[in-house]
């Protein structure tokens, strides 16, 4: 057996032994769904972080970097997904935590008690989120089934083998454990692969590849591209992080407020650490070995030409993380669609805690069958979902969600209307400019117009409609719902002297002011050596 | 010296990203917990004293 088919077997099979391990604390469905919400700090920035680094980012994103510039998509398109994610955490996802939210749709649920918004938002996520994690499973199982020649359908029959494991025998636990045991990989990758890549390739050379590959160390990049360009990626990428379920969802097995609070602290300084630090390995690669074709296997390249074994190995660790941690992400979450969202809710089924975990097993297992039966046959149709998958919750549910956390006209009429106008638009629009009937405006992208019409239907139906009185009443005891609140209460009730509180409230500061002097050294430190 | 202002961009969005999210999460702790905690604090001293 070669190294690297021996790397991944035992990395999936201490996914799934952990994930079996973790079977024993699945009590109830709170415990299958939101982890008892005992959500450590450390957990929730592990999950939150490899939700976040994909398979795009270590191959996709790497490739431009290598090829074109690390300023391309670093400067303005991943800072969008920065400050995306940051909203995601500390704004929605602890609103929708407050409200008692145990998935995302539980707040659609709740907020309008409207079946056909139920409906529409359901099956807007079960196809953004399959759409989405079925086609990243393919690109990197295809990419992974070239490095460690092995059959392509045998490796995704094995990932989804421990999707299977992870999500239908523990559940939200499986999954953040999991995830957590992978950002270490990725930690390893971004702060000691990375940091060697450079070292081999040294700053120097990496300054003057300016020189060599003129405007690499401009935001145009080495292929020239406009400025509306970047503009138009840094919108697409905040829209989308901001409400996709995947990092809002994180938020919810959070233990309590202060675990967001350091959560949207430490979580979102991993984000730029991780990719940054990737997109620099990617530039010193081009210094390393230049003409790497195709460009996305650049740090693959690096992790296996240029690393000593155990490195290799842990690249490639590293890159099995990235893509089974935002593939368990989506599909648990598709899984609790169908169990809970679906059957429990919609279907009005009265079921006991234990038949509901039961089902939730059973939904993982059916989600799994699915998604590796449709990425082994890859028929044309999931190609065509996945250009609208991802980006279907910035343009339908994004104004939506803002809409009904902050304006008390907010209606279900409205609701529906815009999620159908902002997808609808945003699939014909892409379509008529896929098939040359019609040409965008330079620096305009499908998204933001359908983004733009979605917003607008809503604020006209909200104008012409009134909400109803429970649309209403929700709205106030939504305003009424404050996690501080929640946390405050809770943390007296165990100490009333506040002692513990006072403690809680003042590591968060220590967190805070921490990670603002590490970012400051770390960016610093680079912005010095490469920009000065 | 050869001023990179992109470079700046690149790194300092990186460490405006870390900025962001401290200021917003000052302004939770200082707004939603520093009455209780003050308050907490205030009631500790009276206790002691």
């Amino acid at each position: 057996m070669t190294i690297t088919l021996t790397i991944f077997v035992a990395v999936l099979a201490a996914y799934v032994l952990v994930a079996a391990g973790l079977a024993r604390l699945i009590k109830n469905r709170d415990d299958f769904y939101v982890m008892g919400e005992q959500g450590s700090t450390l957990l929730l920035v592990g999950t939150l972080a490899a939700t976040f680094l994909s398979a795009v980012t270590l191959m996709g994103i790497a490739g431009i970097s290598y090829s074109e510039g690390p300023l391309v998509i670093g400067a303005l398109g991943s800072f969008g997904a920065w400050i995306g994610t940051l909203i995601a955490v500390v704004w929605i996802g602890r609103k929708m935590k407050a409200m008692q939210c145990r998935t995302m749709m539980d707040f659609f649920d709740r907020r309008f008690n409207n079946k056909w918004v139920s409906v529409v938002a359901l099956i807007l996520m079960v196809i953004g989120l399959l759409g989405y994690g079925i086609i990243q499973l393919i690109g990197a199982g295809l990419v992974l089934a070239e490095i460690i020649n092995v059959p392509f359908p045998v490796i995704i029959i094995a990932f989804t083998f421990a999707l299977m494991v992870f999500c239908s025998l523990s559940g939200m636990y499986g999954v953040v454990y999991t995830d957590t045991m992978m950002f270490f990989t990725m930690l390893a990758i971004a702060f000691v692969i990375s940091p060697m890549l450079i070292d081999q390739a040294s700053l120097e050379s990496m300054r003057d590849l300016g020189e060599r590959l003129p405007g690499y160390w401009t935001l145009a990049g080495a292929n020239g591209r406009t400025f509306s360009w970047s503009i138009s990626q840094f919108l697409v990428w905040i829209l989308f992080f901001a409400c996709t379920p995947a990092l809002v969802s994180r938020v919810f097995p959070a233990k309590n407020d202060f675990v967001i609070l350091k959560v949207a602290i430490i979580g979102v300084f991993f984000a730029p650490a991780l990719q940054l630090m990737v997109y620099m390995a990617a530039a010193a690669m081009q210094v390393i070995q230049p003409g790497i074709e195709p460009a996305d296997r650049a740090m693959i390249v690096g992790f296996m030409d240029h690393t000593n074994p155990a490195l290799a190995g842990l690249g490639l660790a590293g890159l099995m993380a990235s893509i089974m941690s935002t593939a368990s992400t989506l599909f648990v979450l598709t899984g609790f669609a169908l169990a809970r969202d679906l059957y429990e809710k919609l279907f009005e089924k009265q079921v006991s805690e234990k038949r509901s975990v039961l089902l939730g097993r059973v939904s993982q297992i059916i989600v799994s069958i699915i998604v590796c039966v449709i990425a082994i046959a890859r028929p044309a149709g999931i190609y065509w979902i996945s250009i609208y998958a991802g980006s279907i919750f910035a343009v339908a549910w994004l104004p939506t969600i803002v809409g009904a956390m902050k304006w008390r006209r907010m209606n279900s009429a409205a609701a529906l209307a815009c999620m159908l106008v902002g997808s609808i638009s945003f699939v014909l629009l892409g379509e008529l400019e896929r098939n040359a009937l019609i040409t965008l405006p330079a620096g305009l992208d499908s998204l933001m117009i359908a983004f733009a019409l979605g917003t607008i239907t809503l604020i006209v139906m909200c104008l012409v409609r009134s909400p109803s009185r429970y649309e209403l009443d929700r709205f106030e005891e939504m305003k009424s719902q404050r996690m501080s609140e929640i946390t405050i209460g809770r943390f007296l009730q165990q100490d009333s002297t506040g002692a513990t509180l006072i403690r809680e409230y003042r590591r968060v500061w220590l967190v805070l002011l921490t990670v603002v002097v590490i970012a400051t050294a770390l960016w610093g430190f680079f912005f010095v050596r490469l920009g000065l | 010296m050869d001023f990179k202002p992109y470079v700046l961009m690149l790194f300092g969005n990186a460490l405006l990203t870390t900025l962001i999210s401290a200021v917003v999460v000052a302004v939770i702790l200082l707004r939603e917990y520093r009455p209780t905690i003050q308050r907490l604090k205030q009631e500790r001293r009276t206790r002691q004293r």
